[in-house]
């Protein structure tokens, strides 16, 4: 049976982890390698690794972190950092990297998703998403949640779809901003257009906020931070909850 | 010594890396023909792509070591299978038993039904379905897949391993003698893996 997934993301500012209180006062955690072995010891589903501030800085990617925790981590681990090259993703890939994430880039240059899913397979491509709900309509945002694209989410949702991405990552500001988790509404609007698999992306505090998601939706994945940094929650006390309620998980015992 | 063979695909690392956690250390990824002859172990991450991966193993001209290797010196092999989603720009037709031809089979594409998306990014449960050397003694039977199509075999005894969540019996894992191929992404499967590749190592004692 399919199983859907709890996907802790790693925030990085290019010399340590962090963890963000309001969008951006961030505090510092740990090193990434010593976390990811953390996650792993875990046997959580996923990892996401993001260099938030990558694409304000125009910093280039450091292979060599991504080398390092990549051998720590025996399940599926993306990367999202400033990506706006075919050579960027194979040399992510070579850094053994699974999948990549790609935001802006995509945006000023759709035809960057086909041509990364035509050389490097589809699955290896997650196309990150960014919304804000204008006067009862959801349009896509890009350069770090900075300009408004004037796209819808599903217009921009359907071409990613054509365009050949393996999965779409959805963000809603909104919540962010509140630090609630997200409009479960978007999410029922767009899984009834598109039938690529989506992660859900958000700030929740509750593990509760997980199981309306998972019982209302179908999300194939879901993302957070802040709940994992913040609290003792853990991705496996998330997934014991979904199990109890029916929803197939991942359980290690 | 184990042989990973390296065609200049991506994943071979990763697959290298996983068999060093379970303390291998006489392994090597290689594409040259003198360290497969004297593999006592071959593994195979294949992959299909665009790309055209055969074309890279028929540059190698490895494909007559490898049949020579597992088919006559019956060396343990095995086959690590990722897919990619082709989308229809090649026919699953055209790779219809064009490669090594170890075992009768042909490549059938996942069904998009209304509840499943594809790719098929997921962890999955497969079940045991005929006796396995593989996949004995792993407690937790969850292996991460990313494909939108799978082989399919024409023995059905070499089966030994499915998934029939969907309207279609999805072949997961085949076992012939020295033979393995595994449908699923193993090296991301964590511990389930570990097992899967130490009960590989241990065919030749069994």
């Amino acid at each position: 049976m399919l199983k859907v997934r709890i996907i802790p993301t790693m925030l990085f500012n290019g010399i340590s982890l962090i963890k963000t209180i309001k969008f951006w006062e961030h505090r510092t955690l740990w090193n990434p390698i010593q976390i990811a072995r953390v996650y792993n010891s875990r046997d959580v589903d996923e990892l996401i690794f993001i260099d938030i501030t990558a694409t304000k800085n125009n910093r280039s990617i450091n292979f060599d972190i991504i080398k390092n925790i990549s051998k720590e981590c025996f399940m599926p681990l993306s990367i999202w950092w400033w990506i706006h090259s075919i050579e960027d993703i194979n040399n992510l890939l070579k850094s053994w990297a699974d999948k990549i994430v790609i935001n802006s880039e995509a945006l000023k240059n759709p035809s960057f998703i086909k041509e990364s899913s035509k050389i490097f397979w589809s699955q290896c491509i997650i196309v990150s998403i960014d919304v804000k709900k204008i006067n009862d309509e959801y349009f896509v945002f890009s350069d770090n949640w900075t300009i408004n694209t004037w796209k819808t989410l599903i217009e921009w949702a359907l071409d990613v779809e054509k365009l050949w991405a393996g999965e779409i990552y959805l963000t809603s500001i909104d919540n962010d901003w509140k630090m609630e988790w997200f409009d479960i509404n978007i999410y029922k609007i767009l899984l009834n257009k598109i039938k690529i698999p989506l992660i859900a992306s958000g700030w929740a505090w509750k593990i509760s906020d997980f199981l309306k998601l998972f019982k209302e939706t179908d999300v194939s994945a879901a993302s957070a931070a802040s709940i994992f940094h913040y609290t003792h929650v853990t991705p496996n006390n998330i997934k014991e909850l979904l199990n109890e309620n029916n929803i197939p998980v991942r359980l290690i015992k | 010594m184990l042989v990973i063979i390296d065609y200049y695909m991506w994943n071979v690392n990763s697959v290298y890396n996983t068999f060093k956690k379970i303390g291998i250390n006489d392994i090597i990824i290689s594409n040259k023909k003198e360290d497969i002859l004297n593999a006592d172990y071959i593994v195979l991450p294949w992959v299909w792509a665009f790309s055209d991966w055969i074309k890279n193993l028929k540059k190698l001209d490895l494909i007559d070591i490898i049949k020579e290797q597992v088919i006559k010196n019956k060396i343990p092999f095995l086959g690590i299978c990722l897919w990619m989603q082709l989308l229809g720009t090649y026919s699953y037709e055209h790779w219809k038993n064009k490669w090594l031809d170890f075992i009768k089979w042909e490549v059938k594409k996942i069904k998009n039904e209304p509840w499943i998306r594809v790719p098929h990014v997921w962890w999955n449960n497969i079940e045991i379905k005929n006796k396995s050397f593989l996949l004995k003694n792993i407690k937790n039977l969850d292996f991460y897949f990313v494909n939108s199509y799978y082989f399919d075999c024409d023995n059905k005894n070499d089966i030994t391993s499915i998934c029939n969540h969907w309207t279609n019996i999805i072949t997961w894992t085949i076992e012939k003698n020295n033979i393995f191929w595994t449908q699923f992404h193993p090296e991301k499967s964590q511990k389930s893996w570990m097992q899967l590749l130490t009960n590989f190592l241990n065919y030749k004692n069994a």
